[in-house]
C-alpha cells in the first residue's frame, strides 16, 4: 500500500474513467422515463457519491482493524483520512441527492432511505472525529477510535442496506413510485454507472491518500 | 467464564439492590418525562394521541431513558472499583455481564414506561404479544450498544454528552426498526407481516453482542 | 472455544440481515428507449448545444485534476526532503 499510493497509474486511469465518465454519461442514449427525463444522467453522478462514501468508510475501518491488531500512527493516520474523505463524499452525496429529489419527488428531504443512510452515516463519523477530538493521549486515541469506528461500520451497514426495502413497503406499487430506486439499470446504464462508481471512487482515494501522505510527513517533522 | 458472568451479575444486581436511589432515579426520569409529554400534549377532547405518534413518542421515552440507564454502567464507576475489575476479572465476562444486566434493567424500565405511558395516554396495541417482543428484542440491541458506547466514553474522559452523541446515530436504524415493527402491532397485522422487522432486530442483537464480545478486551486494556 | 461464539453470533446476525436484501424492481427494457411519448431535450441535443456542457464539465475535471496532481506532486517532494533530512542524520 505504502509503494501503491505514490504509484501514478492508477491516478491515470481514475482521470481517464471521470473523462468517459463525463461523455458517456451526457451523450449516450438513456431510457426515456416519466418524471425523470433527462434528469436520469444524474445517476452517474450522484449515486457514485454513495458507493465511494461506503467504500471509503470500509477502508478506514480495514485500516480500524489493522490498528487493533497492530497499532502503529500510521494505520490511525489512514483510518482517520479515509473517514474524512468518505465524510466529505457523503455529503456531496446528499446535496446533489437532494437536488434531485427536489425535482423528482417534489421535496428536498423526502424519506428516501438511501438519503436517511447517508445522513445517518455521517452523523456518525462526525461523532467519530468529536471522540478523537476528545483523547489526549495519542495511543489511546487510536485505540478507542478504531473500537468505534469499527462497531459503528459494523453494526449500521447491513441496516443501511435492510432500510432501504423497509422503507420501500411503505410506498406500494412501483409503477407509482418515480423514485429512481425502483428501476433495475439495464446494461446500457451500469457500463457508465459502474465507471463511474469505479473512477469516483478512485478520485476519493487519491485525496484521501494525498492527506494521509501530508500528515505522514507532518508526524515524521513532529519527532 | 460463564460462572464469572453469573458472579458478576449477581454483583450488580446487588449493588443496584443496595443503592435504591439510582433505580428510583430512573425510574422517577422516565415517570415524570411520560408526564410531561402527557401534559404538554393534552388535547381538549378525550380522543388521545394519533396511533403514530404514540408510538413514536413511546420510542423517544425508551432511547432516552436507556441512555439515563445504561450511562451509569461505566460512566459512574469510581477508578478503584475500575482498578478491581482489572485486575481480578477477564475483560469479557465483564462486557457480558453488564450487557445481560443492563438489557433485563432495560426490559424492566419498558415494562414500567409501558404501565405508566398506557394508563395516562391509552394504550392502542392490538397485538400484545407482539408488541412485548419488539420491545425485547430493541431493549438488547439498545442496550448491548449503549453498554459499548459507556465503555467508550468512560475512556473519553466520562463524558455523558459524548455518549449521546456516540450513541444516538448508532440507535437510529434500530428506533426505526421498532417503531415499524410497533405500527404493526397497533395495526394488528400477521406475525408474518412483522417476521422481517422481528428478524433484523434480532440479527442487530446478534451483532451488537458478538462486536461486545471482539471489541470490548482492546478498550479495556489500558 | 473463545471467538467460535462471538463469530456464530455475528455470521447469524450478518446472515439474517442479508436474507432480506432481494428486492422488486421494475425493469428497464427497448421500449424506455424508444418511446417518444415521455419529453426529452431532444431539440437541445440535436442544435448541438449538449456538447457546451460536456465542454465545461470536462474543462472543470481538467482543473480539479491539474490542482489534486500539483498537490501529489508537492507532498512527493516533501516526502523526498523528510527522507534526505532522515537518512544525513
Amino acid at each position: 500500500m505504502d509503494k501503491l499510493i505514490r504509484k501514478w497509474w492508477w491516478k491515470i486511469l481514475a482521470v481517464v474513467l471521470m473523462l468517459y465518465v463525463v461523455c458517456a454519461g451526457l451523450l449516450f442514449d438513456v431510457p426515456r422515463l416519466v418524471i425523470l427525463n433527462e434528469t436520469i444522467r444524474v445517476l452517474h453522478f450522484h449515486v457514485p457519491m454513495w458507493f465511494g462514501m461506503i467504500l471509503l468508510l470500509l477502508a478506514s475501518v480495514v485500516y480500524a482493524i489493522k490498528n487493533l491488531s497492530n497499532p502503529s500512527p500510521k494505520n490511525d493516520i489512514y483510518s482517520l483520512e479515509f473517514a474524512n474523505v468518505g465524510v466529505a463524499f457523503g455529503v456531496m452525496g446528499i446535496v446533489t441527492g437532494m437536488i434531485w429529489a427536489n425535482f423528482t419527488w417534489g421535496e428536498p428531504w423526502s424519506n428516501d432511505p438511501k438519503q436517511n443512510a447517508s445522513a445517518i452515516g455521517i452523523l456518525i463519523y462526525f461523532a467519530y472525529f468529536i471522540l478523537r477530538g476528545s483523547i489526549e493521549d495519542e495511543n489511546t486515541k487510536a485505540r478507542i477510535s478504531a473500537v468505534y469506528n469499527i462497531f459503528a461500520f459494523a453494526i449500521l451497514i447491513p441496516l443501511l442496506f435492510i432500510l432501504p426495502r423497509l422503507t420501500d413497503s411503505l410506498h406500494p406499487g412501483n409503477g407509482g413510485n418515480p423514485g429512481f430506486n425502483a428501476y433495475d439499470l439495464d446494461s446500457k446504464l451500469r457500463k457508465v454507472f459502474y465507471t463511474a462508481v469505479i473512477g469516483w471512487s478512485l478520485i476519493g482515494f487519491w485525496i484521501a491518500t494525498i492527506r494521509v501522505r501530508m500528515r505522514l510527513v507532518q508526524h515524521v517533522t513532529e519527532q | 467464564m460463564w460462572a464469572e458472568v453469573k458472579y458478576l451479575f449477581l454483583k450488580e444486581v446487588t449493588l443496584e439492590w443496595r443503592q435504591k436511589y439510582a433505580f428510583n432515579g430512573l425510574l422517577l426520569f422516565t415517570v415524570s418525562t411520560i408526564f410531561i409529554i402527557y401534559l404538554s400534549l393534552r388535547v381538549k377532547n378525550q380522543a388521545g394521541l394519533p396511533d403514530h405518534l404514540w408510538n413514536a413518542l413511546f420510542w423517544i421515552i425508551i432511547l432516552f431513558s436507556a441512555i439515563n440507564a445504561v450511562a451509569k454502567s461505566f460512566l459512574q464507576e469510581s477508578p478503584g472499583r475500575q482498578l478491581y475489575y482489572y485486575i481480578s476479572v477477564h475483560p469479557i465476562s465483564l462486557i457480558m455481564a453488564k450487557m445481560i444486566y443492563n438489557s433485563l434493567l432495560m426490559v424492566v424500565l419498558a415494562v414500567i414506561a409501558v404501565v405508566v405511558y398506557g394508563t395516562v395516554l391509552g394504550y392502542p396495541v392490538i397485538n400484545t404479544l407482539m408488541f412485548a417482543s419488539v420491545v425485547a428484542l430493541a431493549s438488547v440491541g439498545i442496550s448491548s450498544v449503549l453498554t459499548m458506547m459507556s465503555a467508550i466514553a468512560s475512556k473519553a474522559g466520562n463524558n455523558t454528552v459524548l455518549m449521546a452523541i456516540l450513541s444516538l446515530p448508532l440507535l437510529i436504524p434500530i428506533l426505526l426498526l421498532s417503531i415499524k415493527a410497533v405500527k404493526n402491532a397497533i395495526d394488528d397485522l400477521t406475525w408474518a407481516d412483522t417476521s422481517d422487522e422481528l428478524i433484523t432486530l434480532a440479527a442487530v442483537d446478534c451483532i451488537g453482542i458478538a462486536l461486545g464480545y471482539v471489541l470490548f478486551p482492546f478498550l479495556w486494556k489500558s | 472455544m473463545k471467538h467460535t461464539l462471538s463469530i456464530a453470533l455475528f455470521t447469524t446476525g450478518m446472515f439474517l440481515s442479508t436474507s432480506l436484501w432481494a428486492q422488486e424492481k421494475h425493469k428497464i427494457d427497448e421500449n424506455d428507449y424508444a418511446n417518444q411519448s415521455v419529453e426529452m431535450a431532444d431539440g437541445f441535443r440535436a442544435e448541438g448545444k449538449i456538447y457546451v456542457v460536456v465542454a465545461v464539465m470536462v474543462a472543470l475535471l481538467g482543473g480539479f485534476t491539474f490542482y489534486v496532481v500539483r498537490m501529489d506532486m508537492k507532498v512527493t517532494g516533501l516526502e523526498k526532503k523528510v527522507e534526505e533530512f532522515l537518512q544525513g542524520k
